[in-house]
């Protein structure tokens, strides 16, 4: 099928609810074919800035441009843009080839291609061979492929997802994501997710926009947002992290600094006049046993809370006098040291973050 | 043990219940083939005279002529205006909903008597003695309630996502209500429709006070006879209007389902 | 006062609310004045020999007697009733369903009618008690004020039992399964779970029921005549037969606070708690 897909662009976008700024001048570029995530806590504003690009919700101010064309006084039906709903929403009194043939039907084709188009996407979606069933009669799941083939089936330049995967359970989810991907790249369909699941937004963004309080933090690809976190807030939501608070002591080289914490002093590579309040954060898979081999590792010691084992991983615990809690990832469960017991970690100076206290929020 | 004994006892208590509630029509059918004026069941056989005796009722054909136009025109109005009225409550999210919910539904709390020599009083001192539109206007208070309640019911259940999903596959606003929730809603409409039209037929206690002497609704017309010169012609044209409703009723049910006219289950 | 986004909403509820209010509140609230009019201009005469003379005192005690018999054992029947209902199912349960709709829609003057005939002297049920030798003579039943309960019963039953079963048939039966399974036998089950999660269900079928049989006109006149006065039957003859309006609108107005007082009581018992 033919790639009909539109580059987005976002400008300055802000919305208000009564006394509440749920977007702050937001700007988003987005290209043709890509597969972009909104990932944020609930509050963040990605739903808003979701429902603003299709249409269902007018900006204060700011503009929406959709393939070229200026769309932001655009009502939903003019847009041409796909949504699928985190509930589905689909149409009860229509059996499921209805549901997909629903805007199909507003386009004026005639019979015949509408019922090879509905058959198509159906296949797309594994489903033909329930065409003809009520909604009632499918699993969530089936559902959901039959709400994804209903917004494809109009052949949209975009087509937006809101939280449409939360409602599934996880191995089915999971499932879904990998599938989803991979039918988007074959369609070439710009995408557009938003979900505050960082697991999904990893597997499925070829750039994941992460948000907070209507603003976008960070916008890059999966693998630079995780190695390199721009924000306490992003490094917090991503993966998980060991973060320590620190006072800086001083520059002991040009773009160096030297932080005390409750478990030892660290260095890392970061500008940071003497005596700011830091926060240090480190990534769990990079920390290793033993007191510090080189000059290039920070050492940290303190005593074992817990080991947890979860099957391909485990996840090491280790607590400072202050409550401050260090998480070390290791692989399989063999070998750990027993709780209760004093412990050495040590990570490479390069894989050290340093964000400003204030940040933490 | 206990449980299943109490699950028997309930069980009984509705059978018999049903029982109880269908005795009366029943007698009123029998008796309605009764071949002697005496209201008896049909023991030497069957009549059908009595239902032939209905046309020939003075005064007959002009009450159920204006009791059908009454209850039609009534229950239509009632169904737009309360249509849309709980569609603003419900999708509005206004201020007070709750409260102009209460509103439209309280008419059926309220003794229609009341609000029958109410409307009386009013009628007459705005002016308007014509017994044919003040029982127009008096109904749609009779009906509206009924449509009111069992729409508010119904669009509260009515997913108001679908409009959206409708909105982004191509419908104008109008469209996507037409196309979505028009279907959605009319098993309510239908329900909601039935026990208008019904509670407007039926209706005694607004009507009596609005009627003259040649406007006179069936419901004031049956009390008459009644009252004046009983005879089984009046359990033949009971029996006839007992037919029509469970006519009525098997359609409901065949489109709605009369357990979510119960308002329970969908 | 209104957003911009609630006022097109807003505009939806005008159509409805304006007969609503200037057919029903206004006319209601005018009842008032015209209770307090004699031809000296304002009076309380119409209040006070209704309740000064003990006969009319006595005709709103037999209302609310009335009322509360009817209620009392509708709610005696109907509530076990309810829960059978939800224990049946398939086509026996659309049939039941069928027998409590179909009285219901029939009409009060065609039920009431039929009564009559069933409480005849010649009628079915003089017959049978005679045929089972248990009396040897008809018995007088129409016109007495068991016969009047029972027919008043049988009329506002469904209503009493479709409240009821609104509520009972959506009570998840987990509940009291997890309160047995805590150990509360079964009678503890239904007292502590199962009757405080029906209470929304009894509460409106009692002030439904009630409401409608203290308010009943058709139903007594018909099974009792003018043996047995009601506040309906008083307000009814003061307009259409004794041409007396202030007194025919007091008593409305006593019967409208009764009313009203149903509606208030049941609002607030009907409230879940929390």
């Amino acid at each position: 099928m033919s790639s009909q897909a539109a580059p987005l662009t976002i400008k300055a976008v802000s919305k208000q609810y009564g006394p509440t700024t749920v977007l702050d001048r937001v700007d988003l570029d987005i290209a043709a074919g890509e597969l972009v995530t909104l990932l944020g806590p609930s509050g963040c504003g990605k739903t808003t800035l979701l429902r603003a690009i299709a249409g269902l919700v007018t900006p204060d101010s700011g503009s929406i441009s959709i393939d070229g064309r200026d769309v932001t006084k655009l009502p939903p039906h003019k847009r041409q843009v796909g949504v699928v709903f985190q509930n589905y929403a689909l149409f009860p009194h229509l059996s499921v080839a209805g549901n997909v043939a629903f805007g199909l039907r507003l386009k004026g084709m005639d019979a015949k291609a509408i019922a090879a188009t509905v058959a198509l996407y159906l296949e797309l979606v594994h489903l033909g061979h329930v065409a003809e069933r009520p909604i009632s009669a499918l699993s969530g799941g089936q559902q959901q492929r039959v709400a994804l083939a209903r917004a494809l089936a109009v052949q949209p330049g975009v087509i937006l997802f809101d939280e449409a995967l939360s409602a599934l359970d996880r191995n089915l989810r999971e499932e879904m994501q990998v599938e989803l991907r991979h039918l988007l790249r074959r369609i070439g369909t710009t995408a557009i997710f938003v979900t505050h699941d960082q697991d999904e937004a990893l597997t499925m963004s070829d750039r994941i926009a992460v948000m907070y309080r209507g603003r976008i933090e960070q916008y890059t690809d999966p693998k630079t947002l995780y190695a390199a976190p721009a924000s306490l807030f992003a490094m917090s939501f991503i993966g998980q992290s060991t973060q320590l608070h620190g006072e800086v002591l001083g520059n002991p080289a040009q773009g160096m600094v030297e932080i005390k914490t409750a478990l030892g002093r660290l260095r890392a590579a970061a500008n940071f006049a003497p005596g700011s309040s830091v926060v240090v954060a480190v990534r769990p898979e990079c920390l290793q046993l033993g007191s510090a081999p080189s000059a290039e590792s920070n050492a940290i010691a303190g005593r074992m809370t817990a080991a947890i084992f979860h099957g391909a991983h485990s996840m090491l615990h280790l607590a400072a006098e202050d409550g401050q809690r260090v998480v070390a990832q290791f692989s399989g469960g063999q070998g750990l040291p027993d709780e209760g017991s004093d412990v050495s970690l040590h990570w490479p100076v390069a894989q050290t973050f340093v964000y400003p206290a204030a940040e933490a929020a | 043990m206990t449980q299943r004994l109490a699950t028997t006892f309930a069980i009984l208590m509705a059978l018999l219940a049903a029982l109880f509630l269908l005795a009366p029509l029943l007698v009123i059918v029998a008796t309605s083939f009764s071949p002697t004026p005496v209201f008896d069941l049909p023991s030497g056989g069957l009549s059908t005279r009595w239902y032939e005796r209905i046309t020939r009722l003075d005064g007959f054909w002009p009450a159920l002529y204006l009791t059908l136009e009454v209850a039609l025109i009534s229950t239509a109005a009632a169904l737009l205006l309360g249509t849309l009225a709980a569609i603003g409550i419900q999708r509005g999210k206004l201020p007070g909903a709750d409260l102009v919910a209460a509103l439209l539904v309280s008419p059926l709390m309220l003794p229609g008597l009341v609000i029958g020599i109410a409307l009386l009083q009013f009628f007459r001192g705005a002016g308007l003695t014509a017994a044919h539109p003040a029982l127009l206007l008096a109904h749609l208070i009779i009906t509206l309630p009924f449509v009111a309640r069992t729409m508010l019911a119904g669009l509260s259940r009515f997913d108001f996502t679908l409009i959206d999903a409708a909105r982004c596959l191509g419908c104008n606003f109008p469209q996507a209500v037409v196309k979505v929730m028009v279907p959605a809603l009319a098993p309510s409409f239908f329900t909601a429709g039935f026990f208008a039209f019904l509670a407007s037929f039926d209706n005694y206690p607004i009507s009596i006070f609005l009627t003259d002497a040649r406007t006179k609704t069936l419901p004031i017309k049956m009390l008459q006879y009644i009252e004046e010169a009983p005879d089984p012609t009046l359990a033949a044209l009971s029996s006839l209007i007992l037919g029509a409703t469970l006519l009525l009723l098997l359609l409901g049910d065949r489109l709605v389902g009369l357990n979510r006219m119960a308002g329970t289950g969908d | 006062m209104l957003s911009r986004e609630q006022r097109p909403w807003a505009a939806l509820l005008l159509p409805a609310l304006v007969p609503l209010c200037g057919l029903f509140l206004l006319p209601l609230a005018l009842l008032l004045p015209v209770s307090l009019t004699s031809a000296q201009g304002f009076s309380l005469a119409a209040y006070g020999k209704l309740f000064g003379d003990s006969y009319y005192l006595g005709i709103i005690g037999n209302s609310l007697k009335f009322a509360a018999l009817t209620t009392f054992f509708a709610l005696l029947i109907g509530y076990p009733a309810a829960f059978g209902l939800t224990y049946i199912k398939g086509k026996l349960r659309s049939a039941l369903l069928l027998s409590l709709f179909l009285p219901l829609s029939i009409g009060v003057i065609v039920k009431s009618f039929a009564w009559t005939v069933l409480l005849r002297s010649t009628g079915v049920v003089n017959k049978t008690l005679m045929a089972l030798h248990i009396i040897d003579e008809p018995v007088r039943l129409i016109f007495t004020q068991t016969a009047l309960i029972v027919g008043a019963v049988n009329i506002f039953l469904p209503f009493m039992i479709l409240s009821v079963y609104a509520v009972v048939a959506q009570i998840d039966k987990r509940l009291s399964e997890a309160a047995a399974t805590l150990g509360a036998p079964p009678l503890l089950c239904f007292l502590r779970v199962t009757l405080p999660l029906s209470l929304p269900g009894i509460v409106a079928g009692t002030a439904l029921v009630f409401s409608l049989s203290v308010s009943a006109y058709v139903v007594p006149t018909l099974l009792m005549g003018e043996r047995y006065q009601t506040l309906p039957t008083l307000i009814a003859k003061s307009f259409l037969l004794t041409r007396e309006p202030a007194f025919g609108a007091a008593a409305g107005a006593v019967l409208l606070a009764i009313a009203l007082a149903v509606v208030i009581l049941s609002s607030k018992l009907g409230k879940p708690r929390g």
